[in-house]
């Protein structure tokens, strides 16, 4: 049996979605601990085209949202687990749980931090040139 | 639904007249197609009201389907990228420090998902 563990980011982000709604925090929290006997239950991170980097950062994610959400609702579901296996992904001994939110927050998260670095960036250029 | 040159417009045009008479000729060649179209509009015909500045789309259903299949991958795939892209934020960022999904649990009160290991 594998055995699962998280990251301190991903501890915080429990932390909120315990604050937001403790149903939805449960059911990611429950995905986790099934993940011990189940490492492979997420889907790989992908794309369509030939190139493969998305393959290669060789994460899984597991989409959910709170038990009593219909079928039909849109969408289906809000929220996503991310984790790695450890060593690789043919030996599964530690499941690392890096990542549990709402996927708008993904989105925001990464761009504005994907922002912030590219202003910065650009800031020491033109210090650099002055 | 594949890549290369981008049609913009229907093949076919026909003026709302000519379109309601032969509708149920139009509509039963568009249902009957079973395989979609490399775009969204080489099997469209179009429909255009006189006197109004756009116009409408008879769209065969298996490629709407497929436009919506293709949708739905590349939304997957952009959360994937916006994924990966914060993984590595947070990789940057990491201590180490892990903590067993046990005490996670624990720690936020669902000691009922430990069955018998904590009490």
């Amino acid at each position: 049996m594998a055995h699962a563990v998280f990251t301190e980011e991903a501890k915080a982000d429990v932390r909120e979605l315990v604050a937001e709604d403790e149903d939805i925090a449960r059911e990611g929290l429950e995905i986790a601990k099934q993940l011990e006997n189940d490492p492979y239950r997420g889907e790989p991170l992908r794309e369509k085209s030939n190139l493969k980097p998305l393959a290669q950062a060789e994460c899984r994610k597991i989409k959910f949202d709170h038990p009593n959400r219909t079928a039909s609702a849109k969408p289906r579901y809000r929220h996503r687990l991310v984790y790695r296996i450890e060593p690789h992904e043919g030996s599964p001994e530690t499941i690392v749980i890096m990542a549990v939110g709402i996927k708008p927050r993904v989105y925001r998260d990464a761009t504005v931090a994907a922002a912030r670095r590219l202003r910065e960036q650009a800031r020491t250029r033109r210090r650099t040139l002055d | 639904m594949g890549r290369g040159a981008r049609r913009t417009k229907a093949t076919l045009t026909l003026t709302t007249s000519q379109a309601r008479s032969i509708l149920p000729e139009l509509a039963r060649t568009a249902a009957r197609r079973a395989k979609p179209s490399r775009n969204l509009l080489d099997n469209a015909v179009e429909i255009q009201p006189r006197g109004e500045a756009r116009s409408a789309y008879l769209v065969p259903e298996v490629d709407l389907e497929e436009a919506a299949r293709r949708i739905e991958d590349l939304e997957d795939e952009l959360e994937d990228v916006a994924l990966v892209r914060l993984l590595e934020q947070r990789v940057l960022a990491d201590d180490g420090h892990l903590t067993p999904v046990d005490e996670v649990i624990a720690e936020f009160g669902f000691h009922d998902l430990l069955g018998d290991t904590v009490g």
